[in-house]
């Protein structure tokens, strides 16, 4: 009795680890779509609407990406977008965007509404590149995980039967 | 307790705050501006009197003693004033100030930026002057039987010098002429005399005012005159000719204009073009001389051009300046 559940605890370890890997890879991708989603939505409310960026946040539709509901919810405590921001990329896992992002932050709200606008086109750019990157890998790379995963899972689970 | 003087602490830094608040809670004096430069001590005029203050919130006339404004702090300032969005205030950046929320208005001074013959924007901030946006209920009452002739407004002109009170004495006229139940429009082009935010009045302008918050002057006069149907409109700060004209079209559409203009004295005032092209079509009815900053929204004197005294005294004061 122990031995099986000692087996099937030991096999589903690495069965885990790869589904959790996969599953980062997708959670990845779909934070940068949320942050082109943020960008973008930046870029035309400051082209069109001129809102101060407390209210513009404010107004992002909630529920659909994780990353904004999160930014939404930390700007209603937070006195500047820059230090909401701070505290909702403990979340954010990949890196790379998270370095862009940060630039993003440290430049919004600091310019007149034309330097705003390229300033999100290059970040919309960059971010762009970053989730193409994301998409071959994460494409590729998720299955991996998940296979080696479950096959090291059940490798382990032959070997000790 | 200085309420607007509290309001205006929740821009400052938490190096200025306390000292500020203090200021308020004490109430040692209405206080009409703060004025803040960078490595500069923390200044403020009371009674048209430039004072400093210390890091102990002690108001004293050594600037060597008072506490000093960093870099920093004018940036901090500065963004919060603009929402830390200054594209969102670029047209008020253009006009060198931002008005705050209860109608305070914040004046710049630092490096401008020009573009194609304009100023685009200013950047390097080097010293912050808020003035004080006071309510003083009543002080335009002494003016109250000069204005209101027959059941309607006549056209008025408010002059005094920078500090003098006219938006003060503007807000009074508002409220006192929609208290007694004329429909009033300001046209708010600086969001000074009803100190809007996110549509809320935040003056007591009574109950038949209509406020057009942040709209150019020519644009509102003929917005009210087209949409809103007013017995008389107010604007602050005539100063242009293209804003005199609009008075104009105001006035031949049937509807009284109350505006405010910059001059110390009926002279200085004839000297000024839109005024010029006022009295050439015998507008306005009314002129009202304010004191100086040391008294803030007292009438000094009336011209009533209906009384030939007065007429004749502008006439000949405009002889001489001419």
């Amino acid at each position: 009795m122990f031995k099986a559940f000692g087996i099937l605890l030991l096999s589903t370890i690495p069965i885990l680890l790869g589904l959790r890997k996969s599953r980062q890879l997708v959670q990845q991708r779909e934070d940068i779509a949320g942050l082109l989603f943020l960008v973008n939505q930046c870029r035309q409310d400051i082209a069109y609407q001129q809102l101060p960026l407390a209210e513009l946040i404010s107004r992002l539709p909630r529920q659909r990406y994780k990353i904004v509901d999160c930014l939404i919810k930390h700007m209603q405590h937070e006195p500047t977008p820059l230090s909401a921001w701070n505290k909702t990329k403990q979340i954010l896992t990949h890196q790379p965007s998270l370095s862009v992002m940060n630039d993003f932050f440290s430049a919004l709200g600091t310019s007149d509404r034309d330097s705003q606008i390229k300033i999100c086109n290059m970040i919309a750019a960059r971010l762009e590149e970053l989730r193409l990157a994301l998409e071959s890998e994460a494409s590729t790379k998720a299955k991996l995980y998940r296979t080696v995963g479950i096959l090291a899972g059940v490798f382990i689970a032959i070997l000790l039967i | 307790m200085q309420k607007p003087l509290m309001d205006v602490s929740y821009y400052l830094p938490p190096t200025i705050r306390p000292i500020i608040e203090s200021i308020a809670r004490s109430d040692p004096f209405p206080i009409q501006e703060i004025r803040l430069r960078v490595n500069q001590p923390l200044a403020i005029v009371a009674g048209g009197q430039n004072l400093f203050v210390t890091k102990q919130g002690e108001i004293t006339v050594s600037p060597s003693v008072g506490q000093k404004i960093t870099g920093n702090d004018i940036k901090h300032i500065f963004m919060c004033a603009c929402q830390n969005s200054v594209y969102a205030y670029n047209k008020e950046l253009q006009n060198g100030y931002i008005t705050l929320s209860g109608g305070h208005r914040m004046g710049l001074a630092g490096r401008i930026v020009y573009e194609n013959n304009s100023i685009h924007t200013i950047r390097d901030l080097s010293s912050l002057s808020i003035r004080i946006a006071g309510e003083k209920k009543g002080c335009s009452h002494a003016l109250l039987p000069y204005l209101i002739n027959n059941k309607s407004i006549r056209s008025c002109a408010i002059i005094s010098p920078p500090g003098g009170g006219k938006t003060t004495v503007l807000r009074d006229i508002a409220r006192n002429i929609s208290l007694q139940g004329h429909r009033v429009c300001v046209i708010d082009e600086r969001g000074e005399i009803a100190g809007c935010h996110q549509g809320n009045v935040g003056y007591d302008l009574g109950p038949s005012c209509d406020v057009l918050d942040r709209c150019d002057k020519t644009d509102g006069l003929q917005w009210a005159l087209r949409c809103l149907s007013p017995s008389v409109m107010i604007v602050d700060e005539l100063g242009s000719n293209r804003e005199a004209q609009a008075v104009l079209q105001g006035i031949s559409g049937g509807v009284g204009t109350i505006f405010s203009l910059h001059a110390a004295n009926m002279q200085q005032a004839l000297q000024r073009s839109p005024m010029l092209l006022l009295m050439r079509q015998r507008v306005p009815e009314l002129c009202v001389m304010l004191g100086s900053s040391q008294t803030p929204g007292k009438i000094v004197h009336i011209y009533d051009f209906s009384r030939k005294e007065d007429a004749l005294l502008v006439q000949s004061i405009w002889n001489s300046s001419a």
